[in-house]
């Protein structure tokens, strides 16, 4: 998923660190402001699905007795998001079926439901993603990733 | 400031920026960012901690200004149908951020947060 096989990282870069297993998308398009976005319209406006890996960090001590302003100021406790080099076609694979694993040392660690995490439809939370910056009027340009 | 000791941040100021009330808690996080990223702050001045989605996103922006960094995409939350039909009642980070282009190994570096979802958040919380 990584785009370099072997990266690493110290721990020494991260106050707390975590990690989720994400799917980004990349937009084909800008984003209209006078579109409804139907499911359909969004689907035209995916360029590619991306298997993604979100390492967590907080810049607060004890940050889960921080409240919710706290996570807003620290970018949601994201550290960096990591891109695999192959991006995916949005109409190749059924993404409710996918799933991530969390290997650790050749171990399996964690098994998820990419259909859990997603509402068990990927274009069902990016149509509803795309509503939202529509309604605060907040652009989006080709290629920016969501 | 920082546990493990610090008691005090250094912050350089630029002094063309417009000076808010939430600039000096973006010099500290983004110095934190920068020059103690394994050190966490115990807490953020008394005056500048956010207290509102507003003042949230606010510092949110300032920390953007002064990072430098490019805008290369958001995150989102919209894991759950209870988030996306508004009627999410934790404090979970439902949150919404703008991934960075700059300075990045990996392509991306989300960093932090829009104001895109500040009424939204309003009615779900």
């Amino acid at each position: 998923v990584v785009p370099e096989s072997g990266i690493s990282f110290q721990a020494s870069q991260f106050a707390s660190a975590s990690v989720e297993a994400e799917l980004s998308v990349r937009l084909k398009d800008d984003l209209s402001f006078t579109s409804q976005y139907s499911s359909e319209d969004a689907k035209r406006l995916i360029a590619s699905v991306i298997p993604s890996i979100e390492l967590i960090d907080s810049r607060y001590r004890n940050p889960k007795s921080k409240n919710i302003y706290h996570i807003i100021s620290d970018n949601g406790n994201n550290k960096k998001l990591l891109l695999a080099q192959t991006e995916f076609e949005f109409s190749n694979f059924d993404w409710t079926q996918v799933n991530a694993e969390m290997i650790i040392n050749g171990n399996t660690f964690m098994i998820g439901s990419g259909a859990k995490s997603y509402q068990g439809n990927l274009l069902l939370a990016f149509t509803w993603t795309l509503r939202k910056f529509v309604e605060h009027k907040v652009p989006l340009k080709r290629f920016v990733i969501l | 400031m920082f546990s493990k000791g610090r008691t005090a941040v250094s912050c350089l100021w630029v002094s063309s920026r417009k000076v808010s009330k939430f600039s000096k808690a973006a010099q500290i996080i983004v110095d934190a960012q920068a020059n103690h990223p394994n050190q966490a702050i115990d807490q953020l001045p008394e005056d500048c901690i956010p207290s509102s989605f507003e003042e949230a996103y606010q510092l949110q922006a300032e920390v953007a200004t002064f990072s430098g960094n490019i805008i290369g995409g958001f995150k989102v939350g919209a894991t759950s149908q209870e988030i996306m039909v508004g009627k999410f009642k934790s404090t979970s980070p439902t949150s919404q951020g703008q991934i960075c282009a700059k300075n990045s190994l990996f392509r991306t570096n989300i960093i932090f947060l829009n104001h895109f979802l500040v009424e939204f958040m309003k009615k779900i919380l």
